[in-house]
């Protein structure tokens, strides 16, 4: 039989890059992201017994997805960030130029527009599972998810062309 | 496929992501934590037997570990002891939901994470808006001159910026009331474009690309435009309520298209005022002076008090009463700012700890959400517009 702290640790090893990649795209850090994920896990450790038979990853992707708001909204003054100039990609986009793009799309996005992007589209979250973690009403993510696309098609029209082809 | 596309390009990003191993910090972090904490209740246990009791009955329940909070909310503090929002008697058929009074606001819960900051700071000396950053709310600061005040743009990114509106005239009605250029129907849904009334024409900037445009009016129409969508600016053609006639400017160039609409909360002799917000689920809300006392949780009639009225879709009319004009609350306090979601509705709070608060309509559920500072109450006025934070 395996103790609290191994079968937190079982658990944790198989899910932390999981959630590590969901605070990569919500903070476009990895640090801030590390940061994030650690405090979600060490509030999970606390309530292992709770939560192991329950759904420990849910808990830890709203403890996320919230700090990383509230975080946000703590720091705003310091780190203004202006509305990013459009960048120009050659048509054959290399992988790491998609990846400037998308960073730069998604920082034009507030911290909750850019959580139901990753949300919906990343963690293929239902909109009342993402609601759920966002704790938000179901309207409130169709209408966030609608502002969220719209922005990021204007942020870089590149992209838009990009989620424009037919795959 | 868009949808497709996006989900590929976000796995892309992220797909060679170095794993890292938090999990053993991970508990490590938290085993000091219960350390801090069972010393904390053994501390206690001198002072207060109820309280050690209540927390061994939690740490049974975790298997020894007391228990963490709930998922951390998006606030920044949690208030003790919160002012409550009390039904009272029916008024007109609609039920009433008395806010606490103005002093006891900054106690309320805190809702967070909405596109408002918590402080939207109107202080002098803001730089200067950089084109390119929409706005969530405008806000204009006027003295005892007459003359245009400062005007302070809450960017997208919760910032306040100023805008030099150094081209804008004085303005005054037929009569020579001075009201100020910034309106509350000023800034347009979707935060892009806002309009400064002047005498016979409307000054409109783009947050956007930073360029003013001028648009002629009949003389002393201006004042009651208001955007009938994200491009379309409309002037009635004689002031007062819309009557079908008056002429909308779009703003892109193109030819209107849209028509004002004159949606009403329910019709009743009392008197709206402000702006008029819709939600995407069919609710609708406005501010409205109460023509006839209404009767509070204490049981006693009062009259002259401000309402938002608000319904969420359905016929039932709520009313969220803000009396208490002798404790600091101005009359016309409480206008309509929007819609955060088909439930929740923003109202500003106005006295000289301004407000912005979330009502879930129909229930006594009333949270802040900003506080204006930086201005000086009694020496400046301020008019905010906003944009639909939904």
């Amino acid at each position: 039989m395996t103790t609290d702290e191994e079968s937190f640790r079982l658990w944790a090893g198989d899910r932390q890059l999981a959630l590590l990649r969901t605070a990569v795209l919500l903070t476009g850090d990895r640090q801030r992201a590390e940061d994030l994920v650690q405090e979600a896990l060490t509030k999970v450790a606390l309530r292992w017994r709770r939560l192991r038979d329950d759904n420990p990853e849910a808990y830890a992707r709203q403890i996320i997805v919230r700090d990383n708001i509230s975080a946000w909204r703590k720091r705003r003054r310091e780190t203004v960030v202006d509305h990013l100039p459009r960048v120009v990609v050659p048509d054959h986009t290399a992988a790491s130029e998609r990846r400037l793009l998308l960073d730069q799309a998604l920082a034009a996005l507030t911290p909750r527009q850019r959580a139901v992007v990753v949300l919906r589209f990343y963690d293929d979250l239902t909109e009342r599972a993402a609601a759920d973690v966002l704790g938000v009403s179901v309207g409130t993510v169709k209408s966030q998810t609608r502002l969220a696309l719209s922005r990021l098609r204007e942020a870089a029209p590149e992209l838009a062309e990009l989620l424009g082809e037919e795959s | 496929m868009t949808d497709q596309r996006l989900r590929d390009l976000l796995h892309e990003h992220v797909a060679d992501l170095a794993p890292t191993d938090l999990g053993a910090r991970a508990w490590q972090g938290a085993r000091r934590t219960r350390q801090r904490r069972a010393a904390g209740v053994a501390g206690a246990a001198v002072a207060t037997v109820v309280v050690v009791a209540g927390s061994l009955a939690i740490a049974k329940d975790d298997g020894g570990s007391p228990a963490d909070p709930a998922p951390t909310p998006t606030t920044e503090q949690s208030t003790v002891g919160s002012p409550v929002v009390e039904p009272g008697a029916d008024y007109r058929g609609a039920k009433t939901w008395w806010a606490p009074p103005s002093a006891e606001e900054r106690n309320l819960p805190i809702l967070g994470g909405t596109p408002l900051p918590d402080e939207i700071d109107l202080a002098p000396g803001a730089p200067a808006h950089p084109a390119g950053m929409r706005a969530v709310a405008v806000f204009e600061l006027a003295g005892e001159s007459g003359a245009p005040g400062r005007v302070v743009v809450v960017g997208a990114d919760r910032t306040s910026y100023s805008l030099d509106v150094g081209r804008l005239d004085p303005v005054t009605d037929e009569v020579g009331n001075v009201f100020q250029p910034l309106g509350e129907e000023s800034l347009a849904p979707d935060g892009r474009h806002v309009f400064f009334v002047q005498k016979s024409a409307l000054e409109v900037y783009d947050l956007i690309t930073g360029a003013w445009a001028t648009y002629e009016t009949v003389p002393w129409l201006a004042e009651s435009a208001r955007w009938i969508s994200a491009t379309e600016i409309w002037a009635p053609g004689e002031l007062g309520s819309p009557d079908g006639t008056g002429t909308t400017y779009d703003v892109t160039g193109a030819e209107p298209t849209s028509v004002p609409t004159d949606p009403r909360v329910w019709d009743t002799s009392d008197e709206p005022f402000g702006p008029v917000r819709e939600s995407a689920g069919g609710g609708v809300a406005q501010a409205m002076f109460l023509a006839e006392p209404a009767t509070g949780p204490t049981g006693g009639p009062v009259g002259g008090t401000d309402a938002l009225a608000a319904r969420t879709g359905d016929d039932e009319v709520h009313l969220l009463v803000a009396p208490g004009f002798d404790d600091g609350r101005w009359k016309g306090c409480c206008p309509v700012v929007g819609w955060l979601d088909d439930e929740t509705v923003l109202l500003q709070s106005r006295s000289n700890e301004s407000r912005i608060l979330a009502w879930r309509v129909g229930t006594p559920d009333l949270q802040r959400v900003s506080r204006l500072v930086g201005w000086e109450p009694g020496q400046e006025s301020a008019v905010g517009s906003f944009a639909d934070l939904r």
